[in-house]
């Protein structure tokens, strides 16, 4: 009975961007980091070739990002792929639209979008799911 | 193992990893496929949880709709409850719970089956079999019933603690085929009840008990196919109370492919008495042949050697004539110098049991000695070569035929070999016109022949002779080798062909001139006397309607003989129809044929979707009566069939009582080969 | 004069037979025809109808109705049906020859009217009077219909 990511704990945990290049929005409140970005957290992996990143109010903790052109998101044992891909990381709730395809283990689930929340290991796939019942 | 592909409009993985799927939710597996509003599925328990309404249709054709069901992934295993499972779209089987056991069996409890289309408007179908417990074999197609119920129109007519079908589809499967109830004048009213026992898929034998009134009969039929040929052996016993002592018979017919392109076919017939196949209907043949005939078709040649024993069931013949024949023939087409030259050897044996040299009165009909055997060996050259020119077509023939003869216990002294030379042309004309909307062809064409060889010589198989538009034109009209056409004569014809968009029409008219009388045939051949008797065929033939028709007569215009047939094919009727007069006269073998004056009618007629007519009749117009009556009524309903047929014969003789036959058979569709009739939908009420 | 015009052509090579009536059928059929040509294939049925019967049931008569379902290859395809009688009320051997000999005169028939229907095909048709055939609702003639094909 292993959740979707391995546990809640990483949720919290700081996140650390690597990117080629970052440029900083004037008001300080976002930022976007461009080529070969991959965001850490904990176990959990996101890459993506751009991803914008919103601050919350004290610009000390990083409350949303938004990956777009191609992202994969590897949570311990279990990824994750789709054209983009929203996080809200204080509520560690991943939006990805676009050929999703999650994988569990085994079973593979295509979809069109879903919704995978990473503190609870629960998933929902939307429109067009198809999945291979091992 | 092919695993199941889930396709659903969406998913939801649960922290456990279940995967609950709804909306549109498809489960597909190598042929099978399942429909359902939601579907879970425990990847630890591998298990499918599936809520209704469900539809599983597997690869051959059956249907499971059901409420809910808990199956394995690969769909082969588990329960589906308050299921309908409807076999090959026919036999629908409706059950509280339904239990896949492998890819082969299906197990059902508290069944309701039927094949009859069931509605709202009238809930209780024809018939449904209600049992506790079925199990479908889908590899052998076969159903089992445990404790099964029969109702018809809802009324338990029949409890049946176990039950076999075959499935839809399945032919060849053990069991009882429809009984048939059967009340004839003389052997009353019984069933039969045939048993089918395939043994393999190339042999099988059936078993069919007759138990009525009159007669306590078993018939047997066995068949086998080989791999170079089909045989079949009927044979039957019976005690009854038409004739004292065992009855019986026996039907045996085989044909074989043999090497280098042979053919043998062998049948081997006989009865315990005459009456014995009349009385069981099962062949109204008045004479039965057992023998073999081996034979070689090619395009150039045809070789045939036949050895065959005659058993006459008829009255009016007794050991008088022969009961055993052998032939030869061997016909063999060459090119020579731009014309056909066609060479034939032909021998016939022929022996009767009886050595009587002469014809005592009494015994038959015919003057030929009681006792006489004979043998003829012919040997005959043909050759013909067409000149054409425009639509001319000039064609000399030459014949060279040597025949010798051989005859025992016949006091008669006949010629012993014959020399029959043939000479002569035959000139045809082929001319075309097209007029608006149709073309005609016209051919007339003449023959003169001469041919020597008369004498007296031993007549047994030429003795019935025809005049028609396919041997107008024949070198010699004589049906068999004994008797030759000798003589000068002409044979002149016309035939005229109208094709038009509608229907093609044609007429044929034709004479045969002779300078003399050759005294050769008889009078009611249309071929005796100095100018043979006129010969008018006419024919039409459009998309549904096929008529012809043939009169002889003679100068005066007095009839010799007319005979005409008919058939009629349309979208909800067909007719079949035959009409014979024919002038009495005394044949070549002495017998006096009686005028015979008869028509015979056949028809089926589609009366409504489900009912169908059937009705035949043999009328005798000296007689003034109908000599054979059948009437035939046949309801098909979308889950039964029910056939009634009648049948009265007028003719009496002292082996044959006047007959008069009644049958019903009643037949649940849906099973084995007879596919249900999807035809009613439900009313509007649905 | 002048000379006449030649007949629509008829030439056809039947197949091989498989049996005496296809023998017999293909020979009657080639002698008629002008020469070998287009392959020919043809399926020959036929069905006795026992008639007259005596007071025994003793037949009397037969008249044996035969069609054949012929097609030329790339050509013409139709069905012809005809019949021919023979009396069976001689001895088991006349009878079985007057069998053999109706056999042979219904193919010689069938290859007559197979041969008029060949040269009908071939012959030019005038255009029909009428200038629309209705086509009668749902009567779909069965499939070789013998409504020959010179109809437009």
């Amino acid at each position: 009975q292993v959740p979707f990511g391995g546990g809640a704990q990483d949720v919290g945990a700081p996140v650390e961007v690597t990117a080629d290049s970052l440029s900083v929005a004037r008001n300080g409140g976002s930022a976007v980091f461009e080529g070969g970005v991959v965001i850490g957290q904990g176990e959990i992996r996101l890459s993506a070739a751009r991803v914008e990143v919103a601050y919350d109010g004290e610009n000390r903790r990083i409350a949303r990002l938004d990956a777009t052109g191609g992202v994969t998101l590897v949570s311990g044992p279990d990824a994750a792929e789709a054209r983009s891909a929203s996080y809200d990381v204080d509520a560690g709730v991943v939006v990805l639209t676009g050929d999703v395809l999650l994988s569990q283990g085994e079973t593979a689930i295509s979809a069109d979008s879903a919704t995978v929340n990473l503190a609870t290991g629960e998933a929902q796939a939307e429109g067009n799911v198809r999945t291979v019942l091992q | 193992q092919a695993p199941a592909q889930l396709v659903a409009d969406e998913v939801f993985v649960a922290p456990d990893r279940t995967l609950t799927a709804t909306g549109r939710v498809e489960v597909l597996r190598d042929g099978t496929r399942l429909t359902a509003s939601s579907v879970r599925y425990d990847p630890d328990a591998d298990r499918l949880t599936i809520e209704g309404p469900i539809r599983i249709s597997e690869g051959g054709g059956d249907v499971i709709l059901a409420d809910a069901a808990d199956l394995s992934p690969d769909l082969r295993e588990g329960i589906v409850t308050g299921a309908r499972l409807v076999i090959d779209r026919q036999l629908q089987l409706a059950a509280a719970a339904l239990v896949q056991a492998g890819p082969r069996y299906t197990a059902l409890s508290r069944v309701t089956a039927s094949a009859c289309t069931v509605c709202a408007a009238n809930p209780t179908p024809l018939w449904e079999i209600r049992a506790d417990r079925v199990i479908q074999d889908r590899e052998a197609r076969l159903i089992y019933f445990r404790d099964a119920q029969f109702r018809l129109l809802g009324v338990p007519i029949a409890f049946l603690p176990a039950l076999r079908v075959p499935g839809p589809g399945n032919d060849r499967a053990a069991g009882f085929l429809t009984p048939e109830f059967r009340s004839t004048s003389r052997l009353g009213t019984g069933v039969r009840l045939p048993y089918f026992l395939p043994l393999g898929p190339s042999r099988d034998l059936t078993i069919t008990p007759y138990l009525a009134s009159g007669t306590r009969t078993v018939d047997l039929r066995w068949r086998q196919a080989l791999r170079f040929g089909t045989y079949r052996i009927s044979l039957g016993a019976s005690r009854d109370d038409v004739r004292d002592g065992p009855r019986g018979y026996l039907l045996a017919e085989g044909s074989f492919d043999l090497p280098r392109g042979f053919r043998l076919s062998a049948a081997a017939r006989t009865a315990s008495d005459d009456a014995y196949l009349a009385d069981y209907g099962l062949s109204d043949a008045d004479r039965l042949e057992s023998g073999f005939t081996i034979t070689r078709t090619r395009a150039d040649d045809y070789a045939e050697a036949r050895l065959v024993g005659y058993r006459s069931l008829r009255a009016s013949e007794g050991d008088t004539v022969p009961d055993a024949a052998a032939t030869l023939l061997y016909d063999r087409r060459f090119a020579f110098h731009g014309g056909d030259l066609d060479m034939r050897i032909d021998a016939l044996r022929y022996r009767r049991d009886l050595d009587t040299p002469v014809d005592l009165p009494g015994g038959d009909a015919d003057v030929i000695a009681d006792g006489r055997d004979g043998a003829r060996v012919t040997a005959r050259l043909d050759w013909a070569r067409t000149f054409s020119r425009g639509g001319l077509r000039v064609t000399p023939i030459g014949r060279l035929e040597a025949t010798a003869f051989g005859v025992e216990d016949d006091a008669a002294r006949y010629d012993g070999t014959r020399l029959a030379p043939t000479a002569g042309v035959d000139l045809r004309w082929i001319g075309s016109r097209a007029t608006a909307g149709a073309s005609w062809l016209v051919e007339p064409r003449a023959q003169l022949l001469w041919t020597g060889g008369a004498g007296d010589y031993p007549n047994e198989d030429s003795v019935r002779v025809e005049l028609d538009a396919g041997n107008l034109f024949a070198l010699s009209r004589f049906p068999g080798g004994d008797a030759v056409e000798t003589g000068a004569r002409a044979n002149i014809g016309v035939t005229l062909t109208r094709s038009g968009p509608e229907a093609t029409t044609s007429l044929t008219l034709g004479r045969v001139l002779r300078p003399d009388d050759p005294g050769l045939f008889p009078d009611g051949s249309g071929l005796a006397g100095r100018s043979s008797d006129w010969l008018l065929e006419t024919s039409l033939a459009t998309g549904r309607l096929a008529a012809t028709g043939r009169v002889l007569f003679d100068d005066t215009l007095e009839v010799t003989r007319n005979e005409t047939r008919l058939t009629y094919s349309g979208p909800t009727a067909a007719l079949t129809g035959g009409f014979v007069y024919a002038r009495g006269h005394r044949a070549l073998d002495g017998s006096r044929r009686p005028r015979v004056s008869e028509m015979t009618l056949d028809g089926t007629l589609d009366l409504t979707r489900t009912w169908d007519a059937s009705f035949g009749m043999r009328w005798d117009f000296f007689a003034n009566r109908a000599q054979e009556a059948r009437v035939g009524a046949r309801w098909r309903g979308d889950c039964a069939e029910m056939e009634l047929t009648a049948e009265r014969e007028f003719t009496a003789a002292s082996a044959l009582s006047p007959e008069t036959r009644v049958g019903v058979s009643f037949a649940l569709t849906g099973f084995g080969d007879r596919p249900a009739r999807r035809t009613r939908a439900c009313g509007p009420a649905g | 004069c002048a000379p006449l015009p030649p007949p629509p052509p008829a030439a056809a090579t039947p197949d091989a037979p498989s049996d005496r009536l296809g023998f017999v059928f293909a020979r009657a059929l080639a002698d008629r025809l002008d020469g070998p040509g287009p392959a020919l294939s043809y399926a020959i049925g036929s069905q006795d109808i026992a008639l007259a019967f005596t007071g025994g049931r003793e037949t009397q008569r037969v008249q044996i109705e035969g069609t054949v379902t012929w097609s030329l290859e790339g050509g013409p395809s139709g069905r012809e049906t005809a019949f021919t009688g023979y009396s069976a009320t001689g001895t088991p051997v006349a009878t079985d020859a007057a069998r053999r000999d109706a056999e042979d005169r219904l193919m010689a028939i069938l290859a007559q009217r197979v041969e008029a229907a060949l040269r009908l095909d071939a012959a030019p048709s005038a255009p029909p009077l009428a200038p629309v055939v209705l086509e009668r609702p749902g009567a779909a003639a069965p499939p070789g219909a013998a409504a020959l094909p010179g109809a437009p």
